[in-house]
């Protein structure tokens, strides 16, 4: 049975985190997830990687228990729990046996009320960052998605991603900026909690009030604003040379939409056929199967708050950089030309309706689908009606969606790997 | 899990199924007797490659059939190729697994190896490998786990060597295939939503006609004592130095091998079942406090592995470039010999069994999951050895662990291994 108004218990805490409960008693597990505003839009010029500075810390220790001490108690049940920024949102989450629940969520909750930014774990932290932001600069994956990243987003953008920016933005943090940006930038008022396992609804909805309820941010002025949509008015094109690579990653795209985007479900179902189903829909079969070019082609979509990307992405011997960009225009050139065969558009059809109750197998795989449910407004019976929307995707939706984001004449394509060889 | 039935079809198929009806769907998954370990120089890469063979195509259903087939009915599919075994797998609606029983079937038997999809996969797998080169921890990993094997299979990556792939013809593939995808070398695990006397009855109507193949070949190699320690250094762009120390390890079936399990918990937390347990614990172990916490070290792990053969025990670090290497080296190796010198305290062997019970039980939410741990204990052990597995943690000594790291941790027994980043 799908998670419904029937099923999932609401309710609220006096911190106005609204809590979405969901009793799974075939697990032993129990899993908290939720989101507060704050996240990277709030960062200013100066502070890039402040938002995923400050998640990091809040697990390095609390006015109690320093990072050792958390870590011991954790692990001592085999329980999980840490913090995440989105570019909304702070993410914080907790994992363990319905036995060790209790405890679980308050190691949470006292990180995210009493956190204690210690300034030894803060320079660990900006060490171990600069670090990785060093190691992404040499892969081509990290380089060719940032480029695109680039092309689409302009620079004032808030999605716009930027690896130098960061790395000075890192560099500078101070504890202040971390306690100013806790306390400026993320509030749990408006954000959501979803409880799924081995509980009971109301009485875990109690033990959120006790636990979380106090925590409270009440000079928090978070953005909540929808970034705007940006503008792709012509191709453009950037390669990223990233020296000693046996392979170039390739990503090419568009702006897209945001998740609670009309076009959404016409999106999914198009973008399932482009480049997902079977072995990457018609982008996997061309280039992966029929020329043998790539062992991974497929296309996706990103939908935020605020309106994603849409793209495609390939990895390739550098030599065949072209012929697989060929490859891509050509499909999208055929999706926005004709419409889709019908027996192309049931099998996807088919395949994104069959396949949700092995996606909602988990505790997991279900706070995943509640928390965007009550995050993005899609409301609690959203999955009551994920197959008639879906089944009522049309050729023509297809057609109309495909030729509303996809341009095969314009377009951002980025490149990353060795340099070529001619240079 | 409910009980667990195993039977033998006439033609040497293994058949093991467990019922659990919590939800409508059932994973299906068909296990070989074959891996990277059955290859032969100039021929690394078969069986990973025959596992890509077997998705192009059959006499009635061409390339890109099955995938179709199982998607459309909301199925997942897909295939693995290990040093010890490869699986191919469909988790589906319950009333749908006859497909997956179906496409085994016909794949078992009638795999095309069509020449044109042979020369097209080959450079999708070529592909496949030149992504994995792209990676620094790849590169590293295939140097030592090249130094760490004299004459053993294991000493090559499952994927194979470039040149080997560039080489390997579709006659070769073909002789693997009937070699080693045979009912007699075969596993059939069923976990899901059925009645198990009715799924024996329908996976023997789709295989029991299979005819049996000959006997495969034994793997004749067996790795000498290690003599000498090994070292490797690579140097190459790189954001990051990368540490790798492999030492030979133990078999799935030594006795040793739940002490070594525990004292991997010990070193860097509590997994479920090695390799495919899950990880993600370790924050309060001895490695990570010893390392990260100090900022020796950005990262370290130590990963175990239930093969057939001995195989390897690794530890690794990701290492900022300016930290002194010989220092982290030195730390890790300490920490070795303070599992030969100090039994572990009670404290730790708790954290290390109830850890790996928590892991177990996220993992077992998924009957897919369960399904590959089934046919994952048949490969490399037995199902006994599953279903005491816990039990046998739980019964592991600090005597114990002490003796396997004496067993293990010695300097002849390693090689270690260093990317670094110029």
């Amino acid at each position: 049975m799908l998670p419904s108004s029937q099923t999932i218990v609401t309710g609220e805490l006096s911190n106005g985190l609204r809590v979405w409960v969901y009793e799974n008693f075939e697990s032993q597990t129990v899993l908290v997830d939720g989101y507060a505003f704050g996240g990277s839009i709030n960062e200013g010029p100066e502070e890039k990687g402040l938002a995923n500075f400050l998640a990091i810390m809040l697990r390095r220790g609390t006015e109690t228990r320093d990072y050792d001490a958390l870590n011991e108690a954790a692990e001592s049940v085999g329980a999980f729990f840490g913090f995440d920024a989105g570019r909304h949102s702070l993410g914080f989450n907790a994992h363990s046996l319905a036995e060790d629940f209790d405890l679980a969520l308050e190691l949470m909750a006292e990180s995210l009320i009493a956190p204690a930014f210690p300034e030894d774990e803060l320079e660990k932290t900006r060490s171990r960052l600069l670090t990785r932001l060093e190691e992404r600069r040499h892969s081509t994956r990290a380089m060719a998605s940032i480029a695109f990243n680039q092309q689409i987003y302009p620079p004032d953008h808030p999605y716009r991603m930027d690896i130098e920016a960061e790395m000075a933005g890192v560099r500078r943090v101070q504890r202040t900026d971390l306690v100013r940006f806790y306390r400026e930038k993320v509030s749990p008022a408006g954000g959501v909690v979803v409880v799924v396992g081995a509980v009971r609804a109301e009485e875990t909805i109690a033990r959120l009030e006790r636990a979380l309820g106090g925590w409270r941010h009440p000079h928090a002025h978070p953005d909540t604003s929808i970034p705007p949509r940006p503008i792709l008015r012509q191709t453009v094109t950037k390669r990223v040379r990233v020296q000693g690579k046996s392979q170039s990653d390739i990503v090419l795209g568009w702006p897209g939409i945001a998740r609670n985007d009309p076009d959404y479900d016409a999106v999914l179902v198009c973008n399932a056929i482009l480049g997902r189903f079977g072995l990457g829909g018609r982008l996997g079969n061309r280039i992966r199967e029929e020329m043998g070019l790539a062992y991974y082609a497929y296309s996706a979509f990103n939908a935020n708050r605020g309106p994603g990307t849409w793209r495609i992405a390939a990895g390739v011997n550098p030599a065949n950089v072209e012929k697989a960009v060929d490859a891509m225009l050509a499909e999208v050139a055929r999706i926005v030309r004709e419409p889709v065969d019908d027996e192309e558009l049931a099998d996807v059809q088919s395949y994104l309706t069959g396949s949700l109750p092995l996606r909602l197998e988990t505790n997991s795989g279900i706070a995943g689908y509640l928390l965007s449910m009550a995050w993005h407004g899609l409301g609690m019976d959203y999955l009551l009606g994920y197959e008639s929307r879906i089944r009522g995707v049309t050729k023509e939706d297809v057609l109309r969606v495909a030729r509303t984001y996809l341009h095969p004449d314009r377009y951002a394509l980025a490149v990353a790997g060795p340099p070529d060889e001619e240079e | 899990m409910n009980q667990v039935v195993t039977k033998t079809l006439p033609n040497g198929l293994t058949v093991i199924l467990a019922e659990r009806r919590a939800a409508p769907v059932a994973s299906f998954w068909l296990w070989y007797r074959v891996g990277s370990r059955n290859e032969t120089p100039g021929l690394t890469g078969l069986s990973h490659w025959v596992e890509h063979m077997l998705f192009k195509g059959t006499k009635t259903h061409p390339q890109g059939d099955f995938d179709r087939m199982i998607q459309r009915e909301g199925g997942q599919f897909n295939g693995m190729t290990w040093v010890d075994w490869t699986t191919f797998y469909a988790t589906l609606p319950a009333d749908r697994i006859g497909l997956a029983l179906a496409i085994e079937a016909d794949r078992m038997q009638n795999a095309l190896f069509d020449p044109d999809e042979v020369e097209s996969e080959r450079t999708v797998i070529i592909s496949e490998r030149e992504g994995n080169e792209n990676r620094p921890g790849y590169m590293l990993r295939e140097q030592v786990q090249a130094a760490s094997f004299l004459c053993h299979p294991y000493g090559h990556m499952v994927i194979g060597w470039k040149d080997d792939l560039r080489r390997i013809t579709r006659d070769d593939l073909y002789a693997h295939y009937r070699a080693y995808y045979t009912p007699n070398n075969a596993v059939a695990v069923a976990v899901g939503d059925f009645r198990a006397e009715a799924m024996a009855a329908r996976i023997e109507e789709a295989f029991g006609s299979i005819p049996p193949g000959p006997e495969p070949p034994p793997v004749r190699a067996v790795e000498p004592q290690p003599r000498a320690e090994r070292r490797v250094t690579l140097h190459g762009p790189g954001g990051a130095n990368y540490l790798l120390i492999a030492f030979q390890s133990l078999s799935a079936h030594d006795p040793d091998f739940f002490p070594l399990a525990v004292l991997t918990a010990v070193l860097d937390g509590a997994r479920g079942l090695p390799p495919f347990g899950g990880s993600g614990l370790g924050r309060a172990a001895r490695l990570h406090r010893a390392l990260v916490n100090t900022g020796l070290a950005l990262s370290v792990n130590a990963s175990v592995a239930a093969t057939l053969d001995p195989y390897l025990f690794a530890l690794s670090a990701t290492v900022r470039p300016e930290q002194d290497r010989a220092e982290v080296e030195q730390r890790i190796l300490e920490e070795l010999v303070r599992l030969q010198e100090e039994p572990v305290r009670e404290d730790e062997l708790a954290r290390a069994i109830k850890g790996t019970r928590a892991m177990f039980a996220y993992g077992s939410e998924s009957i897919s999951n369960q399904a590959m741990w089934l046919g994952f204990a048949e490969m490399v052990a037995d199902l006994d050895w599953l279903a005491s597995y816990q039990d046998r943690l739980a019964a592991v000594t600090p005597e114990a662990i002490q003796r396997v790291a004496r067993r293990l941790f010695q300097p002849e027994n390693r090689v270690i291994g260093w990317y670094v980043a110029s």
